[in-house]
């Protein structure tokens, strides 16, 4: 008897677990949620608007290479010989397909993140939330564009209708091999989204998200880059009346430490954790001093008067190892923390301000234009005196395009302003690394206007990995 | 019932060792005729029935038996005998060797088979063959003794894993690592430290699909089966009592470092001043070395000579090692138990290295009926090691004793540590920035059988696995390190992480056998298995420690990191084998087995696996009676598939993680779907011989063609969607090669003790082939690639072209061939052929025995590999690393007009190129052993059992023609050197191979 009830019970639960156990095989990851479960409710959403943002932080984004890059191709930065010599390729412009990988593939990162939002967004009860978030998904969608299309693709101003951009994505599915558009419909399709986005997104998300204002700042950015004056001038305008203030003499320093948020459109949010030191790239604190990767191009620094907060706020001249060198300051880190962090600026009002002047100067209202100058060289330089700065006409500009170079140093801008304007990059060779413009000067001095290099080669695993895009011409 | 039935079990493990016989009770003791030791593990079965039990490790028995019983007697290595009992309560048998192995019986999967009903390709390993080997780790023990099994330690560090390879590389990125199986229980590959490698039986090692088809999804690697002793009724109570302790230290190397006098004239001539070269020439107001002569340097040179030192002694030393081992077993008819507990403590060649382990055993089986058993058995280890940094920097001991020059001692004048020309005192770190691991390991198995009907059988089998992992590593505020990459306001940094793995697998099977008309045997078996691992892990950080006195998190001031993970991953099977003889003459076996496992993608998360075997004993056929040299001749083929499911255990789906932007939460995607993600298949074909002539000469001769297809790739995405690549199944790899195994006993003992020669060889040439990659693309993977065509990560490199004599320009070749002396990293290209796996490797092995004496050889070698030797490199550097210590060979270096030498001119740069790219090929004296086994005579006077006493040398010699330094690389560096999953690529100043002295004393009484 007792045989066959033990017989009885192994066969049974032999064939008990020969049962269904789909359910055991269903097993889902604890740190992580599938698609499924990601855009749901409204936090959720925000969730994944953050997600947006946090991804433009990336070392190769505005958490590093694409603040320091444009600087490092044109004129305002040289080597530290005592430096650890990094980002050669870019400051010698020996850069091939298999060293531009890094934005291309953390900006189409933040395209996707983007674009998630936007293929999710009707799951959300219409209103005032939805409309922000498709507007930020919309903007940022646009900006990482607008940033593929300034690095590798031909200025608007000087591409033909043929000259190609870069592909403009607006769908999640992985397996799409999108070919490149003419950069005139890149552009176009930029400022699409950001006319789109302006209509929806919130006056005031605080500057750690875009804005209305901020949206506003772009398009006024991307019509200059237009060249459409009355464009940029409207769109500025209604940025500098949203949202005036540019930072004052004493705010300036401030900005740069995020000890104000004053003069900040749009900026990247980085906390210690995020383990993302954007001024590493300029320079490391040793005991010997301030270590220098790159420091300011002695022309360049001749340029600031001894009466511009800027040359204090953003230089600091100091030794390393007994020699004085002129460091980059604006990314020497906050006032408490680790060193080296900050919050990249993505977008200034400052900046704004000074596109509205180029834009005016372009459009002959000279006297406006001189206001906007003037107002910007108030808030700049102590015991300012309006009364004597009256330029106009061809030194009018000038003075613009020099207040903006001065204004802008160190923010990602002075290549792409060069490349707009189809200007060569002349650097000054007879200048040296040290404090003084003595030492070492640059490997290369000039690339001429129009030269392939302008045009950042497309990385060589993205044409491995998708035969549709074609390579920029010269590489 | 139940509560009987505990109540009986309670009563019988009381009366441990009484017997219980029915009918009258048979014992004796089996032994081998050769050397009359005891032959454990035999099986003693009653004949026409499957009634029986298995020798003790003194090969004692214990057996109820009615009149008029036949004992049938087996054992691996032995002929069967069949002896009637007769009136004697007590029947001795002397087992004859068998040099075919013929009626031996092997472990395969859920079950054991008669070795001549076997189609598949199967290696037996017995414990006894192993046991005296004094290697922490079982895997580095088998080197050598399976032909197909290609096993490299993965460095020297004490209790480091092995790669087994089982047939080549099986796979691109799903883990070649073969499947563990303990006691019939599928585990991690980590499970078997559990095992006390003393409670080991046997272990068997299933090479082809026939074998391996019912682990489905998880045998394409090749499955190790690892048989613990099984309690068997004996006379009584039995202890074993095993001790050894050993020494070891570093392998000789095969070339020759700088001594101080030629390290500071190489100096000099490099032009290169050291640091205290440079302070003298301060003090002498000479400009620089170059303005100095030899004379303005012999002061210098002299005190630096004086002062001199040996890195080597400083930081190694001769490592000991001890083993204890106590074991108790016996039983009775119904009841049978094993104790086992082991200790085992190994200090490292390193300073600051150990290896501790204390493993314990428990296995009890109970048998009330005949018709019922149910067993348990426990295995508890326990282990600390020590780990130094093994990564390729200043950090590393072994990079150390290389590269710090001689002439720079450990302590400065005023007792201080010398931070060297590296800016880092190794001594000072072994001491201040301990590492330690902790790991806790139990594997309990529980068993219950039921024969209801004659032939059938029904068992359930749950096996439970849980190992606990903990690291503690603890820089010491104010240490060399702290200083580097510490905090200065928080001084001190630790790191607290660890994991626990759970993991239980339970399997329930029946099975029945049939016997039609005497000649068709018929053995069924069908079975499920459900497997669940779960896994979570934590790790915590902090800084700012108030004293080196204390190290707990709790001190720390400031918090750094605090992390936890989990996951886990299902496995649900049934599986069916068919074994069918006709009068055992022809073979038929077909297997399958249906896996589906969480891993994979829903839309294929089951898999279907089968094999068909056939074989032919043509012994046992009438045309080959009269061949009387034909002791045993079999042929056998088979084909069948099996998977590799080593894969992420979540891969399949499309996934988003968390992180933050700023202070606030934020979602990211993380991972792309790909529902269709399913398991790497291999179809091998295995055809095989094996053979026993002349009593004398026998064999295992194989051959066998492995195709996987289904290669886990990473396939390249447009990076415009936001991804680099997703994990999808694509590429073909081909592993083809052919096995022997071959014996002969050149001298064979007329009487016991007499003198006997036994020669043994195994030889395995594998052929690895990539035939198919994702768009013909070949993959990059730094200084290898995946090539269709060629081996696995055939390296990729810059080719050198020797030296140009006019001026001593290192030449290379570009990616035309043409030379230039320019070097540049796009002329790099594929080297046909040279890749790190071994194409060919095997032992052979000399016993002799005479008068209880033993000495036994075994010769390991290994070639056809490619080794990238970066230490080599680092050593010779063409003056890159002056500053560091330097091999003499760096000396042989161009310096004028028509030199025709190895090096070229010092450029003080060297380029990774094929010139430091060796031929791995290496002969190793694996292990010498010399033994004793007290004669019978003396053992009943001392009262005991069974004793011997051994000497015996690991890694004594080798020899390695075109290979600077230890041949047999593993990991290029412990951590990093990128080599995580696979072994042999480059060397990096790893822990290095250690030989080993031991003696041993083996009783039993």
């Amino acid at each position: 008897m007792k045989k066959y009830i033990l017989t009885l019970a192994v066969a049974t639960i032999g064939l008990l677990q020969t049962g269904c156990r789909e359910e055991e095989l269903e097993l889902g990851p604890y740190n992580s949620i599938t698609l499924d479960q990601v855009f749901n409710t409204q936090t959720d959403f925000q969730n994944a608007v953050n997600g947006m943002y946090a991804g433009f932080l990336g070392a190769s984004y505005y958490g590093g290479d694409f603040i320091i890059v444009p600087d490092l191709l044109a004129d305002n930065l040289i080597i530290n010989q005592r430096g650890r010599l990094t980002n050669r390729t870019f400051s010698e412009w020996i850069y091939s397909g298999e060293s531009t990988s890094g934005l291309f593939f953390s900006a189409y990162g933040v395209i996707r993140r983007a674009n998630a939002v936007l293929e999710n967004i009707d799951k959300l009860p219409a209103g005032a939330p939805r409309d922000n978030f498709r507007g930020e998904a919309l903007a940022v969608r646009a900006l990482a564009h607008f940033d593929l299309l300034r690095m590798y693709a031909k200025a608007y101003t000087t591409a033909s209708a043929a000259d190609l951009g870069v592909p403009y994505v607006t769908s999640t599915d992985p397996t799409l091999k999108p070919s490149r558009e003419p950069v005139k419909t890149g552009y176009d399709k930029v400022r699409d989204d950001l006319i789109e986005a302006e209509k929806l997104i919130a006056t005031a998300n605080g500057v750690g998200r875009l804005s209305r204002a901020g949206v506003n700042g772009l398009l006024a950015r991307l019509y200059l880059y237009r060249a459409e004056w009355q464009a940029a001038v409207d769109a500025a305008t209604k940025t500098l009346t949203a949202s005036p203030g540019i930072g004052t003499i004493q705010e300036f320093p401030s900005i740069f430490r995020d000890a104000t948020e004053n003069g900040v459109l749009f900026k990247i949010r980085v906390v210690d954790k995020d383990a993302i030191s954007v001024g590493v790239n300029y320079s490391q604190a040793s005991a010997n001093g301030i270590r220098s990767e790159y420091v300011i191009d002695y022309d360049l620094f001749t340029k600031y008067a001894a009466n511009d907060v800027r040359k204090t706020a953003g230089i600091s001249t100091s030794a390393f190892s007994g020699t004085p060198y002129n460091h980059i300051a604006k990314y020497l880190g906050r006032p408490v923390g680790n060193a080296n962090v900050v919050d990249p600026k993505v977008l200034r009002t400052a900046e704004v301000l000074i596109t509205r002047a180029e834009a005016l100067a372009q459009l002959g209202k000279d006297p406006e234009a001189l206001a906007d100058l003037n107002r910007l060289r108030q808030n700049r330089y102590t015991a300012f005196d309006a009364t004597k700065a009256i330029e106009t006409g061809p030194d009018l500009k000038l003075v613009i395009d020099l207040e903006r170079r001065l204004e802008l140093a160190f923010e990602g801008h002075r290549f792409f302003d060069l490349k707009r304007k189809n200007l060569s990059v002349v650097r000054v060779v007879k200048y040296g690394d040290r404090a003084d413009g003595t030492g070492v000067t640059y490997v290369k001095g000039t690339i001429p206007a129009g030269d392939p290099r302008f045009q950042l080669p497309i990385p060589q695993a993205e044409i491995n990995a998708n035969p549709n895009v074609v390579q920029n011409p010269g590489y | 019932m139940l509560k009987k039935l505990l109540l009986s079990f309670t009563m019988f493990l009381g009366m441990l060792g009484t017997a219980w016989a029915q009918d009258r009770v048979v014992s004796g003791r089996v032994t081998g005729s050769d050397d009359n030791s005891a032959v454990p593990g035999a099986s003693v079965v009653l004949k026409g029935t499957t009634q029986g039990t298995t020798t003790d490790a003194n090969g004692g028995y214990r057996l109820s038996v009615s009149d008029g019983a036949t004992l049938v007697f087996s054992a691996v290595g032995y002929a069967q005998q069949e002896l009637l009992v007769g009136a004697r309560s007590t029947l001795d048998v002397a087992l004859i060797q068998n040099a075919n192995q013929l009626d031996e019986f092997v472990v395969v999967g859920y079950g054991t088979q008669r070795r001549t009903s076997v189609t598949g390709a199967i290696t037996n390993i017995s414990a006894r063959s192993i046991q005296n080997i004094p290697l922490a780790n079982l895997g580095n023990t088998l080197q050598g003794f399976a032909p197909g099994v290609q096993i490299t330690n993965q460095n020297g560090r004490p209790g480091a894993p092995a790669f087994i390879r089982i047939r080549g590389v099986g796979s691109i990125n799903a883990g070649s690592d073969p499947l563990y199986v303990v006691d019939g229980v599928p585990l991690n590959p980590d499970a078997y430290g559990a095992i006390n490698p003393n409670a080991i039986e046997s272990i068997s090692i299933l090479k082809d699909a026939a074998s391996v088809a019912i682990f489905g999804s998880r045998g394409s690697n090749g499955v190790i089966l690892v048989t613990t002793r099984r309690p068997a009724p004996t006379e009584g109570p039995r202890v074993d009592v095993n001790v050894r302790y050993g020494y070891s230290e570093k392998t000789p190397d095969n070339f020759r470092m700088m001594n101080v006098d030629e390290k500071l004239r190489y100096e000099y001539a490099l032009g290169y001043a050291n640091s205290y070269v440079s302070d003298y020439l301060k003090t002498k107001n000479i400009s620089g070395i170059a303005a100095a002569t030899e004379a303005d340097l012999q002061p210098i040179w002299t005190q630096l000579r004086d002062q001199s030192v040996d890195w080597f002694d400083i930081l190694l030393r001769k490592g000991k090692q001890h083993t204890e081992n106590v074991s108790v077993s016996g039983g009775s008819e119904k009841l049978s138990y094993y104790f086992g507990f082991q200790n085992y403590g190994e200090e490292g060649i390193n300073k600051g290295s150990f290896y501790k382990r204390q493993t314990g055993t428990l296995s009890l089986e109970f048998r009330p009926y005949s018709w019922l058993k149910v067993g348990q058995s426990t295995n508890v280890s326990f282990r600390r090691e020590s780990l130094l940094r093994d990564r390729n920097n200043a950090q590393s001991p072994f990079r150390a004793v290389y590269t710090y020059n001689p002439y720079e001692p450990e302590r400065n004048p005023d007792e201080s540590f010398n931070l060297t020309h590296q800016g880092f005192s190794i001594s000072e770190a072994i001491e201040n920035n301990p590492e330690t691991t902790r790991t806790l390991n139990g594997l309990a198995t529980t068993y219950v059988e039921v024969s209801p009907v004659k032939n059938l059988t029904l068992r359930s089998n749950l096996g439970v696995n849980y190992i606990d992992y903990a690291r503690e590593s603890y820089i010491k505020p104010g240490s060399i390190l702290d200083q580097y990459v510490g905090d200065p306001n928080a001084k001190g940094s630790k790191t607290d992480n660890g994991s626990g793995t759970f993991n239980y697998i339970w399997t329930n099977t029946a099975q029945y056998s049939l016997n039609l008309a005497t000649v068709h045997n018929l053995r069924l078996l069908v079975g499920s298995e459900f497997t669940k691992n779960s896994f979570k892990s934590y790790s915590l950080g902090s800084k700012g420690f108030p004293s080196n006195l204390v190290n707990t998190q709790d001190n720390a001031s400031t918090p750094l990191t605090a992390t936890t993970a989990r996951s886990d991953w299902s496995l649900y099977s049934l599986f069916s084998r068919l074994n069918y003889d006709y009068d055992q003459k022809y073979l038929l076996e077909v297997s399958f087995r249906r896996d589906g496992s969480s891993r994979f993608g829903r839309n294929n998360r089951y898999g279907n696996f089968w094999a068909v075997g056939a074989g032919w004993n043509l012994n046992r056929e009438a045309f080959l009676e009269n061949a009387s040299f034909i002791n045993n001749l079999k042929i056998r083929a088979a084909v069948g598939t099996s998977g590799n499911f080593n894969i992420g255990n979540y891969a399949s789906l499309g996934l988003y993680r968390f992180g933050s932007y700023g202070l606030t939460s934020a979602s990211l995607p993380s991972q792309l779907e790909n529902p269709d993600l399913t398991w790497e298949r291999s179809l091998s074909y295995n055809l095989g011989t094996e053979f026993t002539l002349f009593n004398r000469l026998r064999g295992v001769v194989e051959f066998y063609n492995r195709d996987t297809k289904d290669l886990l790739l990473n396939v390249p995405l447009s990076n415009t969607t936001g991804f680099n690549s997703r994990l999808e199944n694509v590429g073909s790899m081909r592993n083809r090669g052919v096995e022997a195994e071959l014996g002969y006993d050149i001298i064979k003992a007329r009487q016991a003790r007499g003198f006997n020669w036994d020669f043994r060889v195994n030889f395995t040439f594998n052929k690895n082939q990539i035939t198919d990659l994702f768009n013909d693309k070949d993959i990059p993977n730094g200084v290898t690639r995946y090539v269709e065509g060629q081996p696995t990560e055939v390296f990729f490199l810059n080719r050198s072209a020797g030296v140009d004599p006019a001026n001593g320009d290192p030449l290379y070749l570009t990616a035309k061939g043409e030379v230039t002396n320019k070097f540049s990293s796009g002329d790099a290209a594929t080297l046909e052929g040279k890749a790190p796996d071994p194409r060919y490797y095997g032992s052979v092995f000399n016993t002799f025995s005479f008068a209880g004496f033993r000495l036994s050889a075994q010769v390991y070698y290994s070639g056809g590999n490619y080794i990238l030797n970066s230490m080599w490199s680092t050593l010779v550097s063409d003056g890159s690393n002056r500053a560091s210590a330097q091999a003499a060979y760096a000396l042989d270096y161009w310096k004028a007009s028509g030199d025709n030498t190895p090096n070229p001119r010092p450029t003080n740069v060297i380029y990774t190129t094929d010139r430091f790219l060796e031929k791995g090929d290496f002969i190793r004296l694996r292990n010498v052993s010399l033994g004793y086994d007290l004669p019978k005579s003396l053992l009943g006077k001392l009262r005991l059992q069974e004793a011997s006493v051994y000497v015996q040398g690991q890694n004594l010699f080798y020899y390695a023609p075109n290979y600077h330094g230890d041949p047999e690389v593993g990991f290029g560096s412990g951590e990093g050197g990128g080599n995580a999953t696979r072994g042999g690529v480059l060397s990096l100043f790893s822990f290095p191979t250690t030989r080993t002295v031991t003696v041993g004393v083996n009783v039993s009484f």
